[in-house]
């Protein structure tokens, strides 16, 4: 049995095509702004050639993420905890929570070993610490956002900045840029901000194990992860690929659905 | 979306008190409108006594302005918006209140919700309700008209009941009925007639006990009245002041049909298969929310904002508090003092806060108490919370109640919305995910005939 | 000076010391309309709960986010034990964001004493000193039953004259401000101010004297730059005020709930010690959410800002402080007519530095620009 998921983002797209349980092939690329129907097509079509299989093929493919909608090619979707959910359990067997990080959205969500979920939230309106805030304050330093995280980690410490709006740390951003603030201490508060939305936001889930597994983009973002360590007070696990937990999580459901 | 059969289907018939729920409500804003043709005074502001006092006087209108703008968010996004960025741009900050922006929008622009230019009233009443936040509206809109204006308290203590603290608190509650009663005499030159206000109450009394019966029947499995339909007659006799002897009939119809509904197990929504509540009014311009949970087989089941709060009886069963007229012989309400203080002590203010609806009253714990009586009341499988952005009344007890719930096992979703009255903000996209989510986390799917 | 400084660096060390010293015990309070004078006279130091921005959000967990900054911080200090040695929490009835964060306070952690006082809003209804006067006798009963002691009217008058020493010399140091050259920055007096709601009052009376002393003996100042007054939402240290004057400008007057307004009026003498009081916190400079019906409000300040020769107004609101944005526009409008300009900032907590320096600045050059100049 074949199934696909494919995860629409507001960044990225990420395929993923599942054979008798076994990842087979998986992609990611551009979401691409508007067009983001048409690269979820393309990245569908560089996988399937990945796998040396056609379209014909596959059983099942389910769509998850924002833009789970604009994937014509779906024989149904999902919502994006519950694809997280059964990516990280494929992914980390002994995670009780996740943190999804994403451009956007952070989403945090416990479950159990068996996959349901028992409780899970997500930063709603207002969102420091998100991708898209971490691109946009690179950007303000002038660098790129693997730069700004090299550059967090090597900071000793910095002056905590607002991390509930993206507008207003923003303001921060610039008043330490005025002060002539060392770059590595204005990277660190960016990369604090984050992480202490993301701890936040979790707060409101009672997280209490040991057991959490990041995903997501921002998951590969080395100073986010040390300073969500630190906040949190433990060694988070972060798979290989922790992008691609969403759409792999929509090819096992799929593959559930199938039988 | 993932999806199921349908276990189980329920009767249902369409609802036949509706047709008169929309005349009196109808009604009600053209009364509005006409009000300098049929000689009454129309009068702005909202809450506090003032807002039943109308038989007492036979000439007046009020326009409470929290209706209107939920009423300006249902009818139109681009009115709404329209309204609330005049507001910004006259310096109101953009973080107020939906309701204030989109009424104070609507003075601005001069535009009714339901079309036409807004009625110039002629008084403006305020009372300060328990949301601290809406009596410098009132301000706002005498200022704006220019007209006389006359202001009300409305306060509470929290803690152990205090007979001295809740006699005084009573007390001031009372006095402000007395002194609204004299500003009205003074500012209509109307005598205000007691006997047909003592008579009135006693109709609006009967109609509270009506709103109790219905209430206690929506435990009925199936619900016969699913919440959003029961929003069409929420606020009418009491925010939407329609008219007191049509409203009691309206209840009086509503109760007998809400009986043969459940004798004849009929219920709201006929695939009803998860049932849940919610508290505060619901973001008004994406109502749709609840016929999308029920796709999913999931039917809200009565709100607080009803103003009715079950209490359960030794035999298990839950039944609404009674309403004092049933102990004539305890009441002997003669004179307008007389009324003050029956009145009072009938809208539960002064004394304690507590009880009530909403984040308004309770602290949090009596809030989560609230909450899981109506959970076990209704036999609930989940709750939703609305956070409403700047609905500051409305919350402050909200995130640490459904925190509560959801340690006892209750599944709880927390979604925050711009503001009841205010659609800038608001991701549906976002909402539709986590009732998605909310949904599948409990082993539902979308149900398919 | 200094010492008034040294004392907000730590605002916890001084209750902490006293209780150790004195063991006594400590009331913290919420809103500026508490009558201190009740509890001091039972031999109790009221402290007023500063707030410090929630920068790790962990109040969210139990007040909505989008709450003022203010109120999110308070809630942020009792959960992170910065308070845990009061003895006491004491709220009277203000805004709902404070309330809020009360709320949230009394239902998480541990508390000895706690009492709400249901005051009145609409302070020139006739009832609201009935009201008033009922619930300060309440509180006054429920300190007695909880310290076991009864508060005698000597115990009551010795309270409101060292309450009313202090307001007289916090007067005395506005006054000074009045002066074409003022001798007190805007940041001292702010932290006089600031200090007499976290130390006993007796002692800051003497650190008052000390620095009146001081201060009488400076000749001219720096203090050349606009005059200013200071609007808007409660501020719980000096970095708003130090940001305003760093720019060039002194603010001479405020009128913020936990400046000017919380000394401003005296206890009158009266054989009716408790209504004394009802009437000083029932007639206190009014804040937009005890200013609801006549609108006693715009006028005070606008006169003030005259009396002071204010050249210029910044209102400083938080996001989400809805009573001030309500107050805005009609605040504006009146200082409008006065051609005086207004300047309004919304912040986060957080005071964005750089960014509300430059506008501060842009502010103070719109001033500063002559009559014949102006467009």
């Amino acid at each position: 049995m074949v199934t696909a998921g494919i995860d629409v983002g507001v960044k990225t797209v990420k395929a993923v095509i599942v054979k008798d349980n076994e990842i087979v092939a998986s992609g990611i690329a551009s979401s691409d702004g508007f067009e983001r129907a048409k690269a979820a097509e393309q990245l569908y079509n560089q996988v399937l050639q990945q796998a040396g299989i056609s379209a014909s093929d596959v059983d099942y493919v389910i769509a998850t993420g924002s833009g789970k909608m604009d994937v014509s090619f779906a024989n149904n979707n999902v919502v994006e905890p519950v694809a997280d959910v059964e990516g990280a359990l494929r992914l980390c067997p002994s995670a009780k929570t996740l943190i999804e990080m994403g451009a956007e959205q952070v989403r945090v969500a416990k479950f159990d070993e068996t996959g349901k979920v028992a409780n899970y939230t997500l930063n709603q309106m207002c969102g420091a610490g998100l991708g898209m805030f971490a691109e946009s304050m690179a950007r303000a330093l002038g660098v790129t956002l693997d730069e700004l995280n090299e550059m967090a980690l090597r900071s000793k410490g910095a002056e905590p900045i607002n991390a509930e709006c993206g507008v207003y740390a923003g303001l921060d951003v610039v008043s330490l840029i005025h002060n002539n603030t060392p770059k590595e201490d204005i990277a660190r508060a960016v990369i604090d901000a984050i992480a202490t939305k993301v701890k936040a936001t979790a707060n409101l889930t009672n997280i209490d194990d040991d057991n959490i597994v990041l995903l997501g983009g921002v998951a590969k973002n080395k100073g986010v992860v040390d300073a969500l360590n630190r906040k949190l007070g433990v060694e988070c696990m972060i798979p290989e690929q922790p992008e691609m937990a969403g759409a792999l999580g929509a090819a096992l459901i799929g593959a559930r659905e199938v039988q | 979306m993932l999806i199921q059969k349908a276990a189980q289907k329920w009767e249902t018939r369409p609802l036949e008190f509706w047709a008169k729920a929309k005349e009196l409500r109808a009604k009600f804003y053209q009364d509005e409108k006409g009000a300098k043709e049929q000689r009454v005074f129309l009068i702005g502001g909202g809450d506090g006594p003032q807002q039943g006092l109308g038989p007492g006087f036979g000439n007046l209108h009020f326009v409470h302005p929290h209706p209107e703008a939920a009423s300006m968010a249902n009818t139109s996004d681009s009115y709404s918006r329209e309204c609330r960025g005049a507001t910004e741009a006259c310096g109101y900050g953009r973080n107020l209140c939906g309701y204030q922006l989109d009424y104070i929008g609507a003075l601005l622009t001069n535009k009714h919700f339901s079309g036409g230019e807004m009625p110039r009233r002629d008084l403006v009443a305020q009372g300060n309700d328990l949301c601290a936040m809406f009596p410098k509206l009132g301000q706002l809109e005498a200022e704006f008209w220019d007209v006389p204006d006359h202001h009300t308290d409305a306060t509470g203590y929290y803690g152990d009941w205090d007979e001295e603290r809740s006699k005084a608190t009573a007390k001031l509650m009372a006095d402000q009925y007395l002194g609204t009663i004299e500003w009205l005499e003074k500012a209509t030159g109307t005598e205000f007639n007691v006997e047909a206000q003592i008579e009135s109450m006693k109709r609006q009394r009967h109609t509270q006990a009506l709103r109790g019966e219905v209430i206690e029947m929506l435990t009925h499995v199936p619900c016969p009245l699913d919440q959003k339909s029961a929003y069409s007659v929420l606020v009418l006799g009491s925010l939407v002041g329609t008219d007191p002897v049509e409203t009691e009939k309206l209840w009086v119809m509503i109760r007998d049909e809400m009986q043969w509904r459940v004798d004849n197990n009929i219920a709201g929504v006929a695939n009803e298969r998860y049932r849940w509540t919610e508290n505060e009014p619901p973001p008004w311009f994406f109502l749709k929310y609840y016929r999308y949970m029920e796709e999913y087989g999931a039917v809200c089941i009565q709100t607080f904002y009803h103003g009715v709060r079950l209490v359960e009886q030794p035999d298990g069963t839950w039944k609404a508090p009674k309403m004092p007229e049933v102990r004539e012989d305890a009441i002997k309400i003669k004179t307008k003092e007389d009324f003050a203080r029956a009145q009072t002590g009938m809208m539960g203010m002064g004394g304690r806060r507590s009880s009530g609806w909403g984040g308004h009253g309770p602290m949090p714990g009596e809030y989560y108490q609230n909450l899981m009586n109506a959970v076990k009341a209704f036999k609930c499988d989940g709750v939703i919370l609305p956070l409403h952005r700047a609905g500051i009344g409305c919350v402050f007890s909200m995130r640490a109640a459904g925190m509560k719930l959801m340690e006892q096992g209750i599944p709880v979703m927390h979604y925050e919305t711009s503001h009841p009255g205010d659609r800038t903000d608001f991701d549906e996209l976002r909402m539709l995910d986590q009732l998605d989510t909310f949904m599948e986390m409990q082993g539902l799917r979308k149900l398919v005939d | 000076m200094e010492r008034f400084r040294k004392l907000l660096e730590d605002p916890h060390r001084y209750a902490k010391e006293w209780k150790e010293k004195t063991g006594g015990r400590v009331i913290g309070y919420f809103s500026h309309y508490f009558p201190e004078e009740i509890a001091y006279a039972a031999g109790i130091l009221p402290v007023s709960i500063f707030s410090k921005p929630d920068i790790e959000g962990i109040s969210q967990r139990y007040l909505y986010s989008a709450f003022c900054p203010y109120s999110l911080g308070v809630l942020a200090q009792g959960l992170k034990g910065e308070y845990d040695y009061l003895d006491g929490i004491v709220h009277v009835e203000s805004c709902m964001p404070i309330r809020g964060a009360v709320a949230n306070w009394w239902d998480r952690l541990p508390v000895s004493f706690k009492h709400y006082i249901a005051m009145p809003s609409q302070l020139d209804e006739p009832s609201a000193k009935d009201l008033m006067y009922s619930e300060l006798t309440a509180f006054k009963r429920y300190i007695e039953d909880w310290t076991g002691k009864a508060i005698t009217e000597k115990d009551l008058d010795h309270a409101i004259e060292v309450y009313n020493t202090n307001r007289t010399l916090m007067r005395q140091v506005y006054e000074l401000r009045r002066l074409d050259n003022p001798v007190v920055s805007g940041m001292e007096a702010m932290e006089m101010v600031l200090t007499s709601q976290i130390i006993d009052k007796e002692e800051h009376n003497k650190l008052l004297k000390e620095a009146l002393n001081e201060i009488s003996q400076r000749g001219d100042t720096e203090n050349t730059g606009p005059r200013l007054m200071l609007l808007g939402s409660e501020i719980s240290d000096t970095s708003l005020v130090e940001l305003i004057e760093s720019a060039g400008a002194v603010i001479v007057i405020d009128a913020l709930c936990n400046g000017r307004n919380y000394f401003w009026n005296n206890v009158l003498p009266m054989d009716d010690r408790m209504l004394a009081l009802a009437f000083r916190y029932l007639d206190k400079p009014r804040s937009p959410v005890k200013d609801e019906s006549y609108r006693r409000r715009v006028n005070e300040i606008v006169a003030t800002a005259i009396d002071y020769n204010v050249q210029g107004v910044v209102y400083a609101i938080h996001r989400f402080c809805i009573p001030h944005q309500q107050d805005r526009p009609p605040i504006e409008k009146a200082f409008k007519q006065r051609v005086i300009p207004l300047h309004a900032i919304e912040y986060d907590g957080t005071i964005p530095e750089g960014e509300y320096l430059t506008r501060i600045e842009a502010f103070i050059e719109i001033i500063n620009i002559p009559t014949s100049v102006k467009v």
